[in-house]
This record gives structure tokens, sequence and C-alpha cells, in this order.
């Protein structure tokens, strides 16, 4: 754009010439045809900014176009948000089945060395009642039981004595049952390590056990005839 | 969203409402951004691409001049296609244009290689960017009013003052269409 051109032809459509000026400016446009060109962009120019049915409209594409990426911008940010849920889902499952196959392994080696202290490979199971075994083997690893020996036989009104050693590092209880399984003595929180009962009772089998609380450390029987 | 008929669409474009636009950009565009994109465009040019295409079906409903003998989707997508390869073909690019929907019926005489559409539409994308202020004194002046009206409806201090205010509008509108690259290669 030649600014002296667009200087006079704007001075000419805003009527700041003189009439000499005007007729002179006429004379240019057929004499000058780089200057004829230039108004005549001019004008084309002038021309299409005056049809403001299309401008409006294309302010209002323009808009539309703007609110659609928009909306189109939000849907994949809603997608982008939901797909880091899914993952931080599936992170989260990832990290509860290591766990759980931790624990698991973890388990299973503990049970193992259950197994492998009482050298005893066959009962190398997982059932309840083998784990529930093991337990009881690993607390007996913490109770001796010196007196009375097994099916030790004492008449009545002889005193039987108990002795053991426990590594257990709390009181521990003894029941004494006679044959029908009724219960004839049961002292509960031993402190010391050693009770003497009097066999007083009817002749006949007796069994004894001492518990960690509900759970059996040891059974054993004695006879009084 | 509401369901247009093709005529309702059409008298909504010609009316430019708002909600038959919205729809028509809804339903349409997606189309054009896809050709547009798979041939060497941004979602820049798609988008206007679409808009000039809308453009061209308005200014064609306005002067009666639209004769549809395809769909209005046929005839939009038609004429996107060759308003991108028009683009292309100015900026010196060699595609080989893969049209996204093969069974279009295209029709080659909706061709507008007329540099006086182009030309238009760089003018008006310009006067749309001048300030709210530029554009209403542009427009007043279109419109037929004396510089004295347009002092007084714009509240300047004179005549004088209206006349120089228009003729910075004016250069400011010239200077962004002039150094418009897209115009200089249009120009040579």
């Amino acid at each position: 754009m030649k600014i002296i051109y667009f200087d006079l032809i704007e001075s000419f459509l805003n009527d700041q010439m003189s009439d000499a000026e005007v007729r002179k400016f006429k004379k240019s446009l057929v004499s000058d045809p780089e200057l004829a060109i230039e108004y005549g962009r001019h004008m084309e120019i002038y021309k299409a900014i005056q049809d403001t049915e299309a401008i409006k409209l294309r302010e209002q594409l323009v808009r539309i176009g703007r609110e659609y990426r928009n909306d189109q911008d939000t849907k994949k940010s809603i997608v982008k948000d939901r797909k880091m849920i899914y993952w931080i889902a599936a992170l989260i499952l990832v990290l509860i089945s290591l766990t759980v196959i931790v624990y698991r392994i973890t388990n299973t080696i503990q049970v193992q060395d259950y197994v492998l202290e009482t050298g005893d490979e066959d009962i190398y199971t997982m059932t309840g009642e083998c784990r529930e075994l093991m337990t009881v083997v690993a607390r007996q690893e913490n109770f001796t039981l010196i007196q009375p020996p097994d099916s030790a036989i004492y008449l009545k009104g002889q005193t039987v004595p108990f002795l053991w050693r426990s590594e257990l590092g709390r009181p521990i209880s003894l029941d004494i049952l006679n044959r029908q399984g009724k219960l004839v003595v049961s002292f509960s929180k031993f402190q010391d390590c050693q009770y003497e009962y009097l066999a007083m009772g009817d002749k006949g089998v007796y069994m004894f056990r001492f518990r960690d609380g509900e759970e059996v450390i040891k059974v054993g029987i004695f006879y009084i005839k | 969203m509401t369901h247009y008929t093709e005529a309702s669409i059409i008298e909504g474009i010609a009316r430019r409402q708002n909600e038959v636009l919205e729809y028509v950009y809804n339903t349409y565009y997606p189309m054009v951004r896809h050709l547009v994109i798979y041939n060497n465009g941004t979602d820049e040019d798609a988008t206007e691409v679409f808009q000039e295409a809308i453009i061209v079906v308005f200014e064609k409903i306005i002067s009666n001049e639209l004769d549809l003998n395809c769909s209005l989707k046929t005839f939009l997508y038609s004429i996107s296609r060759n308003l991108w390869l028009q683009h292309l073909e100015r900026i010196n690019r060699q595609v080989s244009f893969e049209d996204i929907e093969k069974h279009l019926v295209l029709d080659e005489s909706e061709m507008y290689d007329d540099f006086q559409f182009h030309r238009k539409r760089i003018y008006q994308k310009h006067f749309i960017a001048l300030t709210e202020k530029c554009r209403r004194i542009l427009e007043l002046y279109f419109m037929n009013k004396s510089f004295d009206e347009i002092a007084r409806v714009m509240g300047f201090s004179s005549r004088r003052y209206a006349i120089k205010r228009k003729y910075e509008c004016a250069k400011s509108l010239f200077s962004r269409i002039y150094n418009d690259p897209e115009f200089k290669k249009i120009k040579s």
C-alpha cells in the first residue's frame, strides 16, 4: 500500500479536496494506472466491508466455532479425567493384588518354617487342622511339662505333683477332668510353675490340660486307684 | 439436539438463526475437519474452510443462486473441498487429495477460484478484527452519515476529529489487509 495514494484517495473520499484538487485527482486516475489500481482496490475493500449481513454471519460463525472448540476441549478433558480415574483404579487393583500375593507368599514361608521345625514334612498341607496343629506345636515349644509323667498311676489320697516350665511370658491355666469329662479342678492364671492335686476323687482315669487362654498347650492323663 | 430439515436449514442460514447455525456446525463441521486434517491441514484451517463454505452457501441463498442438485451435506463438502484445494494450490503444496467420503458426488462447478471471493474474505476478516469504535465509525460512514453526524453519534468534539478518526481506522484496516501473507499472494 502506497501511503501517498492512500492519503490522496482518503482525502478525495472524505471531501477534503478543493474543486481543483478533485479535478486533478480525477485526471490522475486516468493517467496514472498505479493510482487507478489502488483506487479500485480501495473501493473493493470498502464495498466488501459494507456487506454487513455477511460480516455479521462471519462474527456469528467465529463465536459458534469458538464455543464448539471449547465444548470439544471440555469433552476431551472429561475423557482425559475419566482415563486418569481408570488408570488410578487399575493401579490400586494392581497394588492390592501385589499385596495379597506378597502376603500369601510370606504366610506360606512361615507355615513352611513350622513344618520344617516339626521335622514332619508330611504335614505340608495347608488345611486348617494342619495349621492349628502347627500352632500347637509352636506353643508347646515354649512349654515343658516335667511332672506328672504321662499315664502315671497314683493312689487315692496321694498328691499328684504338677511341675512345668513355661516361656510363654504369661500366666497359664490348668484343668483336671474326670472320665466323664466333668471339670473337677480348674486353676487359672498360674504365676508359679508347680501345683499339687490331692487325689480325693473317684478312682479312674483323669485328664489334665494346660491352657493359654482358650488355646490348649498340653494334655495328658493320670490314673487314681 | 433439534433436527432440522434441509429447507429449514437453508432458511435458517439465510436468516442467520443462531440455533440453526449451531446445528449446522455440530452436524457438518466434523466431516469438513476430517477432510482438512487428513489433507495436511490444521484445526484452524478446518474452521476457516468450514466458515467460508457457510458464507458461500449464505451468499448463494441471498442472491437466489442456490440450486441444490444434491444434499446440503454433499454441497457443503464439495465447497469445502474446493476451498481447501485452492488454499493448497495457493501455498504451492502438492498433495494427493484423499476424500473421506468417496460416495459423495462432488460438483466441480462449485470451484471458487474467483480471487474476488478470497479477497472479500480477507477484507471482512480484518474488518472484524478492528476495534469496536473503528468499526462503528466506518459503519456510520458507509451509512452515508456526514462527518458532523458521525462526530455527534460517537461523541467526538469536532467534525475534523471525526475525519481524522475515520482516516486512522481506514489506515489500520488497509495496513492489516496489505500485510496479510495470503493477500500478498492473491494480489501478486
